[in-house]
Formats: structure tokens, sequence, C-alpha cells
């Protein structure tokens, strides 16, 4: 398997990230030794296996969905955040519509 | 008195019979760190202030001789989070940021009485195998200070090795405990998946994190073990144990299994020097009455590509939240809601953090989830059966920690995909979900080498008793690096 500039620029788009011309032509090269690697997988059989996706041997663990309120805590993360109005976290426009906000 | 060289139970002792105070035994670590860490650079940061207040209180209140803990301090790996001060996994992204709340691993040490000293270094998103991902600074191996104490938890081994604290908290997704271990003379452990809760680690590839202790002895590494370990209602994938990880340790290992695989034997693989001295340490068991048995893991070689193909695809998922707008870094004057995510993850995540985005992102691209993630879902399920059927033939399953003893620094920059190929014989165990030891046996050119015991599942009381036998005979745990500012010992 092999990918170019094409398709790892949309990868990197998708996961929200911009690269330099540098810094892509290395990637495409480092991802294309990576996936090199992966490859080893192919010569896997893996007819008839169920897949793991999970770490432990147990199975999910359930708790009643009932909010604890701590209050605290929400002004402490509010202290944290880029920008806030009315205990409200405020994001830019996404879509610039010419007017300020969406 | 030094102070430095001291395990957790002998400072205990010096505690409990008042020849000590926490207050001194903290000033002291202070002390000993300023005239070290400029070599080292273990820690990102410290409160001193916090540690010693937290000291006088107890001193004041009085050490409690049946708490092995109490007073003794700690270093914190930079990806578990704590109050009042800075958690930064060693990024760009999180370098001012402060948590809201402790870890539940920090609450269970605080609750035990232990004294934070501070936060050490470590990989980006604990994001390598060296230390030098950092975003932040440089750490130093102290045993060779042109040589890297390992990674992804390399400022907590480090601290250990050189004796600035007698314990450290690490990280563990496909080997960053055992190979720093075995890189700096340390007992690292990666508890058995469940084991120790996760509530409070940023994460990085949820299916395979664990957290541990790294010690210089197997007794202290049990007793933190003891203390980290548990059923925590806010990690649903934690277990409820109440086991005694102590309660082995002592026990003669007369008739005991050791399984050998031989593919962790492969000289292609593991530098001969490293399988010497391995070789040698399992004679040693050999004499002690343990039978050693010989036993094959065929998949054990797909363990690399598979943890690779997992480990970046649940990275990813858990770093879309670093967006810049809850919390940590995030770019100036952003134009719209894109820009801004764009911008401050660029900007704010290193090379090797957005490298391993983006190939997770690959792994999960609807094209590509079938050869990529599906597949080494598949082998991984391989990989697992075959470590529980070796280990239904033995007790633990022995071999090398790492392929190597620590390599130089800027080494591994030239060749990363070679630089994953020495993660061969730690990530399946993460795969596996089992624990694993790395106990110190000796030294090669000088450098420390460790030997990696896997257990079953829960079976980290067996790993100990049999690393404590070896232990018992070698005394690697009283050895030192010289340093500048330090004493030899």
């Amino acid at each position: 398997m092999k990918v170019d500039k094409k398709l790892v620029s949309e990868i990197s788009s998708a996961m929200k990230l911009d690269f330099s011309a540098n810094e892509m032509d290395q990637l495409v090269g480092e991802l294309n030794q990576t996936l090199d690697m992966l490859s080893a997988l192919d010569e896997v059989d893996t007819e008839g296996i169920e897949a793991t996706y999970y770490g432990g041997l147990g199975e999910a663990v359930f708790r009643k969905d009932e909010p604890i309120e701590s209050p605290e805590q929400v002004e402490a993360i509010l202290e944290q955040v880029r920008a806030s109005k009315d205990h409200m976290i405020e994001v830019p426009a996404m879509i610039d519509d010419g007017e300020a906000g969406a | 008195m030094t102070l430095h060289t001291k395990s957790i139970e002998e400072l205990h002792e010096l505690l409990v019979n008042e020849e000590l105070t926490v207050q001194e035994l903290v000033q002291a670590s202070y002390d000993y760190i300023d005239s070290v860490e400029e070599e080292i650079g273990a820690f990102i940061s410290m409160d001193r202030e916090a540690a010693l207040s937290r000291a006088k209180e107890i001193d004041e209140r009085g050490i409690d001789a049946d708490n092995p803990l109490d007073g003794i301090p700690v270093a914190i790996k930079d990806n578990i989070v704590t109050k009042n001060g800075s958690t930064t996994a060693a990024s760009k992204m999180l370098e001012n940021f402060e948590s809201v709340y402790d870890a539940t691993v920090v609450e269970k040490l605080k609750a035990k009485g232990m004294v934070i000293l501070g936060k050490v270094n470590l990989d980006e998103f604990a994001m390598g195998g060296t230390t030098e991902t950092s975003a932040l600074q440089a750490t130093k191996n102290p045993w060779d200070r042109q040589r890297v104490p390992g990674g992804s938890s390399g400022g907590s081994a480090a601290a250990v090795a050189s004796g600035m604290v007698p314990v450290s908290l690490g990280t563990d997704t496909g080997g960053s405990i055992r190979q720093p271990a075995s890189y700096t003379n340390l007992v690292g452990l990666k508890p058995t998946y469940g084991a120790v809760s996760r509530y409070g680690l940023i994460a990085f590839a949820s299916s395979l994190d664990q957290i541990g202790p790294m010690t210089r002895t197997v007794k202290d590494n049990a007793l933190m073990l003891n203390a980290l370990s548990g059923l925590d209602k806010k990690d649903g994938t934690s277990v409820d144990l109440e086991i005694d990880f102590t309660e082995k340790i002592g026990q003669d290992i007369k008739g005991m299994k050791i399984a050998l695989a031989k593919e962790m034997f492969d000289p292609v693989i593991v530098d001969q020097e490293v399988l010497d001295l391995v070789e040698k340490a399992v004679k040693e068991l050999e004499n002690k009455g343990a039978e050693i048995i010989e036993v094959s893991l065929p998949h054990l070689k797909y363990g690399v590509p598979a943890y690779y193909a997992i480990a970046t695809a649940e990275a990813s998922s858990n770093l879309q939240r670093f967006d810049g707008i809850r919390y940590g870094y995030h770019a100036e004057n952003p134009e719209n809601l894109e820009d801004l995510y764009l911008r401050t993850r660029s900007e704010g995540f290193g090379l090797e953090v957005k490298k391993r985005i983006v190939l997770g992102g690959l792994s999960l691209n609807a094209n590509y989830y079938d050869q990529l993630f599906g597949q080494a879902a598949k082998v991984r399920t391989i990989i697992r059966n075959e470590f529980e059927a070796a280990l239904e033939q033995a007790d633990v399953l022995v071999g090398p920690s790492a392929t190597s003893v620590a390599p130089k620094l800027n080494a591994k920059q030239e060749d990363p995909v070679a630089a994953y190929q020495t993660d061969i014989l730690t990530v399946p165990v993460n795969l596996a979900g089992l624990p694993a030891l790395s106990l110190p046996i000796g030294f090669a050119k000088d450098l420390p080498v460790g030997m990696q015991f896997i257990g079953k599942h829960f079976d980290e009381a067996t790993l100990y008793q049999i690393a404590a036998a070896f232990e018992r005979d070698h005394g690697q745990q009283h050895l030192f690096p010289a340093l500048e500012g330090g004493a030899e010992e």
C-alpha cells in the first residue's frame, strides 16, 4: 500500500492538521516506510478470527446516568477556555457570512 | 546520612524510628535534585512550597508505622493530571494547562501520605521511545549522559535512577515503562490492563495504556501497586481487585515453570550482549529450582505492525479533543472555527504526534480500515491467544525487556521506522493486556540491561515472587550512577 501527497493531504485535512511543503514531503516518505512495515499484516491468515478491540477481559460496565453537580469545577473549567460569555464557552464563527458570528 | 540511595522501605524505617522527619526528607530530596538536575533534566515542574507544606502536615499528625508509603516522596509522569500545578504532556499544546482535578492514582497516593515532588518529562503525549520528542526539554540517562533514558517514561526513569526520588509513576502503552526501566537499572511494571485506573491519564491509546510504578527494588514496586490498583467508578475498564501483591515476595521458586519464547531470543532482533545476560539470568533461576521450558510465539513479529495500526488509530481519536476551545494552546486571531482548529493543532502538536495522528486517520479511513485497523485487531486476537496458550504451560514468560542497551541521543531520529521495530519485545504484551515487569539483571558495555517477566492476567504477585528471588542474590538496586553533584554508592 502506498500513499501520495493528495491522499495524505485529504487525511490531514480530516484530522485538522496542516503541513508545510517540506513537512508534507517528509511525511509522505515516512508514512510510506511505515506502511511498508504495516503491510506485514497481510501475511497473516485471519479467516474466522474475531477482532479484539478491548484491552481487558471483562464486559462493559454500566452505571446509572445521574448527573453530579460540581459548580466549583465549572468555574475552574471556564477559567481555562479561550473565550467565554454568560457562563458559556464562546467559539469562532463556523461560517463566515460577513457578519460577526454565524 | 545519604538519603537518595535509600529505598521506600528503608526511608519508611527511618521515618518510623524518628531518625528523620518528612520535612527533612523532602528538603534533602530537593537539595539533591538541585545538585544533579542540570545534568539530567528529569523534572518539568516542581512545587516545593506545596510539597514542604504537605510534609509539615504529615510530621504534625505523625507517621503511620503500618503505612510504608507515608511521607515518601514521588515524581509523577507529566501526562497524569494533578491539581495545583501544570500538566503539560511535554507538549506545546498543554504547556500552560492546569488540571481542575487529580487523577485517581494521584488521589490514591496522596491518601497514602505520599509527597509529590514534581512532574517529570516524557515523549510528547507519550509517543516515543527516547523522551526526545518532548517539546519542552531533553532528559539524559543518568548512567551515561550522552544516551537517552528511554521513553516515553524517560523523566520518570531518570528521576529514580539518579536518586532524586525513590519512586515515580510512569505509563506504558507499548513498553514505555519497561524499556526505560531496562535502560536505567530500575524495576518497572506495566500492570494487567484494568488493574490500575486510567482516570486522569491523558489518553494515548485507550485499549493499551496503563499507569505503573518505577522503583529501585521489587518490594517497593509491589508496595506501590497495592496502593495504585483497584476498582474506580470513574474508569469503566478498571477491575475490582483484592490482592496483596507483596504476598509472594520471599517465597521459593522451586518447581515453578519459566517459559522462554524462542522468538524473543533471536540475535537478529536482540543484541548479543543483552541475550548473553538474559540467558545467564535464566540459568540462575534454573539453579534456584525453576523448570525452564521452551515455547513459541510465531506471531510475535506481527506485534509491531498491529500495534502501530491500532495505537495510532486510537490516538487520532483521543487527540481530537485538543481543538483550542476548552483548554490548552489556541491559535491567535482565528478567521473562523476551521482556522482555529487547523492552526491550533498544527502549531500545538510536534511532528511525531502529527505523523501518528495522520497514520491513525489512514488506519481508520473507510477505504483502508479492513486492511489496517480491522486486520490489526484480528492479529491482536491471534497474538493474545498465543500468549495465553504459552502461559497455560508455565507460570511466567521471560525474555529481554529491550533489544539493546540505551542508544545514544539523536540516534533514532535518523531512522524513525527502524525505531518502531525496537518495540517488538514489549508491544505484544500491551496487545494481550498482560502484566509485565522489567528487572535489572546486569550491565553490558557499562550500561544497564533488564529482563522482562510476563505473567497471566492479574498475576503480578508471581512476577514479583520470581523477580525478588533473582534480586536477592544480586544487589542491582544498590548500584548508582556517578553524578557530578551526587554521591556514588
